[in-house]
């Protein structure tokens, strides 16, 4: 079999340890481009949203690279990712005529035996074996995952500018190169080391900005435009809310064991919105309130154009951001976004961001 | 004087609204209604909601700024689940909280979370509770349910003989109150109208001389809204075309389809919107479908391309995607119409 799956973020370079892991061949999902959205507008219904879009893209181009097989997860709603492989798969075979097959993973609910056989079935290779890829592929995520956490903090304070940008990109190829549980670590510290001793503009405080909303939007910086980098450079500390390793233990392993993870964040949440209202609906309204808390100087929140779950959290946002006293921004992002005018956006938020803390720092410094 | 519930006339009233007033009423409470949806309402809504939101989403809440002087409580449910198989929307799921933020200067609301996946008793529990809150005591409080879900019981029979929401309404509100009233007369009078309601919804839905059969499926708040559609049933009825709904099909039946469904949709509306397109195509009930979306609409955008793509593997059934918002104007609605119907006539051989 010749494997993709969706391309996220830095994500592809564990997926792919993982499928060579069970012994398949892997067409690498190309980093989405303008065709790739370009060729899933053309198929996608108009009213899916930009993840469905670009994943659709994906999938056609991977395709066309020789791939007959798609990997990719389910869901039970009541977002419609949970949708996406049954509707893709339809409009590749009914309508495209692709002879293509596609595995859907469904989240761990119950059916366990059926998840079990299908892993069996992709697995052609020892299970000791496919463990140590598994296993690889994990530490892979966790080393990607801290490069990129470090890039946040260390990006506003460069001294030159593209720098951090530059040292996570060779990180994440040295992570990308590692075929070992020691040389993902040791490519990791180094990624670190590096970090540590970029020249940095020591006394400047950045602006702290939490990024929140859609999980795919958050990852991928395509599809947002790069917002996190543009954010960084313009000399902002960005906390992304997202990170793929904690959301796959706060989702699989913490919740089954009812222990803390993003608890807290449904906990905040529920004075505004008791109710999951499916997605990152209400991880968004959660996050909001935890960030204002923790004394961040506003929020982003990042949404495909339709994503339902978000216009629930759009709508109930204002009552936050009055209540807990802090700015938030909503990016709606869909094929027709362009990258100056989110820039424009982003420049103005942060021109109020800088306004607001200086006149808090004044009446802050009157009263004492 | 009686307490007032207000109740907006949109989203899921078409389905529940008999049931929620027998049980509002009695309890002793007065119920209100907000008008049909009209170019104030509209405008209303469009000024509350943010700009992603849907157009009955834009609705629901002009109509809830419409009661907001003319009810002591609002009642605007959180419907997380109505069968075993799937949830709501998620804008339904989130619907008090995006009213309260959206909506300035309303009356409390009564938002009880409707979900049977709860457990058997859970519905029971959440209508007992807001009795409660209005000073009622238990027992008045369940048998208003049970009579509630009689009149819901006898409404949905009434859909399902092929009468249209706003006439179905006033025969249940008759037949409730000849349960009432001990005299037989008023009995055997409500059992007269709505006989020949049931008469003349057969004969007006049934095909007439060359006349094509059309599915016309959304949801109801689509479907029925008069306004939002532009009087699309009424449009089609002049055409010449016989209607079906999802809701004329008895539940039991659109149930039985669900095996047809690979993987079930996550919203409550989008299957029922899918099975009933599946009952039309077995029982080969249909020339066309006509599927009625909201712009932006977030589960439509699954069930318009599965529509469509069952559409074309059934015997490439001619299939019309109509997409509603606060901009569409009735002349573009109508054009689209007369083109799809003569389409079908033509297809059949027929003559305008």
């Amino acid at each position: 079999m010749k494997i993709t799956f969706p391309h996220m973020g830095t994500s592809w370079i564990a997926f792919k340890t993982l499928v060579e892991g069970m012994g398949h061949e892997v067409v690498l999902p190309p980093p989405p481009t303008k065709r790739t959205l370009d060729l899933g507008t053309k198929y996608a219904p108009e009213f899916a949203c930009l993840p469905f879009k670009v994943l659709l893209g994906t999938y056609l181009e991977a395709l066309e690279m020789g791939a007959d097989t798609i990997i990719s997860s389910g869901g039970v709603g009541p977002c419609r990712a949970g949708y996406y492989t049954q509707l893709q798969g339809r409009i590749l075979k009914e309508q495209l005529g692709y002879d293509v097959r596609v595995i859907t993973f469904e989240p761990l609910q119950g059916n366990l035996f059926k998840t079990y056989r299908m892993i069996r079935e992709l697995v052609n290779v020892s299970f000791q074996k496919f463990a140590a890829c598994a296993w690889l592929a994990w530490q892979k995520l966790l080393a990607l995952d801290a490069l990129e956490r470090e890039s946040h903090r260390v990006r506003p304070l460069e001294a030159k500018k593209g720098a951090t940008s530059r040292i996570l990109s060779r990180g994440i190829a040295a992570i990308d190169q590692a075929d070992s549980v020691k040389g993902v670590k040791n490519a990791a510290a180094s990624g670190l080391e590096q970090f540590r001793e970029m020249p940095k503009d020591h006394d400047y405080e950045p602006l702290r900005v939490g990024v929140i909303g859609e999980i795919y939007v958050v990852l991928e910086p395509f599809v947002n435009l790069d917002v996190v980098e543009t954010l960084g450079h313009m000399g902002v500390y960005v906390d992304r809310s997202i990170f793929l390793t904690d959301w796959a233990v706060d989702n699989t392993f913490l919740d089954a064991l009812r222990m803390e993870g993003e608890r807290s964040i449904k906990k905040a949440a529920r004075p505004y919105l008791p109710e999951l209202v499916g997605g990152h609906g209400q991880n968004s309204i959660g996050e909001t309130v935890l960030y204002a808390k923790k004394g961040f100087d506003g929020v982003v929140q990042l949404a495909p154009f339709t994503c339902i779950p978000e216009i629930v959290a759009k709508s109930i946002i204002p009552e936050v951001s009055k209540g807990l006293n802090i700015p938030v921004l909503t990016l709606m992002l869909d094929e027709q976004t362009g990258k100056a005018g989110t820039a424009t956006r982003l420049e103005a938020f942060v021109d109020l961001l800088r306004m607001r803390r200086s006149k808090l720092a004044m009446t802050r410094g009157e009263t004492a | 004087m009686a307490i007032r519930i207000g109740i907006p006339r949109a989203l899921a009233y078409y389905s529940f609204f008999p049931q929620w007033k027998t049980f509002f009423e009695e309890l002793g409470a007065e119920v209100v209604l907000s008008p049909p949806t009209n170019k104030h309402i509209v405008n209303e809504g469009i000024r509350d909601t943010v700009t992603d939101a849907c157009i009955p989403i834009k609705v629901y809440h002009g109509h809830v700024a419409s009661l907001a002087d003319k009810a002591d409580y609002l009642f605007v449910p959180r419907i997380a689940g109505l069968d075993a198989d799937a949830t709501l929307c998620p804008k339904f799921l989130g619907l008090p909280e995006m009213i309260r933020a959206s909506v300035k200067g309303i009356p409390p609301l009564l938002s009880p979370r409707l979900d049977v996946r709860d457990g058997r008793f859970a519905p029971v529990k959440a209508w007992i509770k807001t009795a409660s809150l209005l000073g009622a005591g238990y027992r008045q409080a369940l048998s208003a349910y049970r009579k509630s879900v009689k009149a819901g019981q006898y409404y949905e029979g009434l859909l399902a003989s092929r009468i249209l929401p706003e006439e179905a309404m006033p025969l249940v509100d008759k037949w409730t109150a000849s349960l009432r009233s001990e005299e037989k007369a008023r009995r055997s009078d409500a059992r007269r109208s709505t006989a020949s309601a049931r008469a003349s919804s057969a004969q007006t839905l049934e095909p007439h001389n060359s006349g094509i059969r059309l599915a016309v499926v959304g949801y109801p708040y689509m479907i029925y809204d008069d306004f939002i559609n532009c009087g699309l049933l009424n449009a089609l009825k002049r055409l010449g075309a016989a209607i079906v709904t999802p809701e004329m099909i008895p539940a039991r039946e659109r149930q039985a389809q669900a095996k047809k469904q690979p993987k079930y949709l996550f919203w409550y509306y989008s299957n029922q919107v899918m099975r009933a397109v599946y009952y039309f195509f077995q029982e080969n009930m249909v020339d066309g479908v006509i599927h009625l979306t909201a712009f932006a609409c977030g589960p439509d955008a699954m069930v318009d391309k599965l529509l469509e793509l069952d559409c074309h593997k059934h015997g490439r059934i001619p299939y019309l995607s109509l997409c509603l918002d606060e901009h569409t104007g009735r002349a573009g609605i109508i054009t689209r119409l007369e083109a799809f119907t003569d389409m079908l006539v033509r297809k059949r051989g027929g003559k305008r």
